[in-house]
């Protein structure tokens, strides 16, 4: 690290962090290097070098924004949702601490180890280097998805929603239409889509366990040998792990390899492949197909909800501007996927 | 793209106009990558509405006409005016979703006009969507002999 990294943008964010760090780690705890990373709508992250003793940590601090998104948990849920999921075997970074009142008064932050790698979507999907990591990255997504299946609500007292747990599937689509009574209007599109999901709901899964929430290109890092970290775990919760391979599959985040359904990287069969193998099980295709049409529909959702948030003034951004007229297309290919023949005939719900 | 019955260009050109301006010149000229990538998205979003402003209110009666035909209601001409033309395809489309969701519309029947409207509006907000399966788009494929056990 050079030394020009180790600059400090907020001496008075330093000095908190050091304040709350001094309860946790003692007295020999200084901030070297502060600096403000791409925020999402829930969480203000910061690249923050600590010198704990004569240790020289290099780790990522996230922290509580000022508002959140629904659907998404906070700071202090986060930070025991990755400690489980690294005890698991999730390869994730590891949790180190969690802190109060940083980044500001009545928010909490947590930090975790900085990786290297590249998350951004399109040059995992595009660029040679990463050709390899592509290749394995159904098998690397299959381990996470093995791992994640071994964290079960009977097992652990994770600050997540319960409620859902008896059939995780009503109670997705009960928080859509939640969500969609929020915008100031809905669309006939999303209306139908919700319909389809009612009546052809799976029953409830043999098994539920911790789901990431945005398991997708985008939240995958990688570098030439293969997966590095799975990120952004504020969208976890319990439910049906299903949910977490189709979304993987949601049309919008293949960065322009519409063939490869999984991501950009894989086909839908080649994903599938890998997970049952790793799992000595098979997966209920009806199932799957059933939460990638809901994926769309969410998606569809919470990009009308970009829009909100940039008419309400809360960010000035075109991106988000942008967004909600593309809502179209995540409607279009939730009705699509929603009108093909089932891959079997199964007994509906 | 030439509008030659007046020296003054029409809406529709200023806003292409604009749209080339960001996408050829302005974006190479800035040297910071967000702020280029934001130029892209603002010379698309003035493409989108430059094809908007040319096509009039005719894609916005299609809609509201669509969706009388499944509510049973009798086809009516929208107001000219955007804002007013733009509330009353709302309160239509509104009066549709709720139908929808209590049942009262038929969702096998609404799904090919709403998919058709779905359509018309991709053509002009996303022109390189295409609606048909992408590709080589694969499926999930069959259930195994396993899961065509009776559900737990």
């Amino acid at each position: 690290m050079n030394e020009s990294q180790r600059s400090v943008h907020d001496p008075d964010l330093a000095s908190a962090i050091e304040d709350r760090l001094r309860g946790v780690l003692g007295s020999s705890v200084r901030v070297r290097g502060l600096a403000p990373l791409a925020g999402g709508a829930c969480q203000e992250s910061f690249r923050l070098d600590l010198q704990v003793g004569d240790e020289l940590q290099a780790l990522v601090l996230r922290g509580d924004a000022a508002a959140s998104l629904p659907g998404s948990i906070d700071r202090q849920a986060e930070y025991a949702v990755v400690r489980a999921a690294v005890a698991a075997g999730v390869r994730t970074p590891a949790a180190r601490w969690l802190i109060d009142d940083v980044p500001a008064a009545g928010r909490a932050a947590w930090a975790m180890d900085r990786v290297q790698g590249e998350a951004i979507g399109r040059r995992v999907v595009h660029r040679p280097e990463y050709q390899a990591a592509r290749a394995r990255l159904p098998v690397d997504v299959a381990g996470i998805v093995a791992a994640l299946r071994r964290i079960r609500p009977a097992d652990h007292t994770l600050p997540l929603d319960r409620s859902g747990l008896a059939d995780p599937a009503a109670a997705a689509v009960r928080e859509l239409r939640t969500m969609v009574d929020r915008l100031p209007a809905s669309r006939p599109a999303i209306e139908l889509g919700l319909r389809w999901l009612d009546a052809h709901r799976p029953p409830p899964p043999d098994l539920t366990c911790l789901v990431h929430g945005d398991l997708r290109t985008g939240n995958l890092m990688v570098d030439e040998q293969g997966l590095v970290a799975l990120l952004d775990w504020e969208f976890a919760h319990w439910g049906d792990p299903a949910e977490d391979l189709a979304w993987l599959c949601v049309r919008d985040w293949r960065f322009g390899r519409l063939d490869r359904a999984a991501g950009g990287w894989a086909t839908r069969a080649a994903l599938r492949a890998a997970v049952e193998e790793r799992l000595g099980s098979p997966l209920d295709p009806a199932r799957l197909r059933w939460w990638e049409v809901f994926g769309n529909l969410r998606w569809a959702v919470g990009s009308l909800y970009q829009g909100v948030r940039f008419l309400s003034g809360e960010v000035p951004d075109i991106e988000l501007m942008a967004i909600p007229l593309r809502a179209a297309e995540m409607e279009h290919e939730a009705l699509r996927l929603a009108g093909l023949p089932s891959p079997t005939s199964q007994p509906e719900a | 793209m030439s509008d030659l019955d007046s020296a003054i260009p029409s809406p529709a050109t200023v806003l292409r106009g604009l749209a080339l301006f960001l996408e050829q010149d302005l974006r190479h000229r800035v040297d910071d990558k967000g702020a280029a990538f934001r130029a892209r998205i603002a010379a698309h979003l003035l493409s989108v509405i430059a094809t908007e402003t040319e096509e009039g209110g005719a894609r916005a009666q299609a809609d509201a006409d669509a969706w009388a035909g499944l509510l049973g209601e009798a086809t009516v001409p929208l107001p000219q005016a955007p804002a007013a033309r733009r509330a009353a395809l709302a309160a239509r489309e509104t009066r549709l979703c709720t139908a929808i969701r209590t049942g009262e519309v038929d969702a096998e029947a609404a799904r090919a006009p709403v998919l058709a409207r779905l359509q018309a509006e991709l053509a002009v907000q996303s022109p390189m969507f295409d609606p048909r399966a992408a590709g080589s788009d694969d499926d999930w494929g069959d259930a195994s002999p396993a899961t065509s056990l009776p559900a737990r």
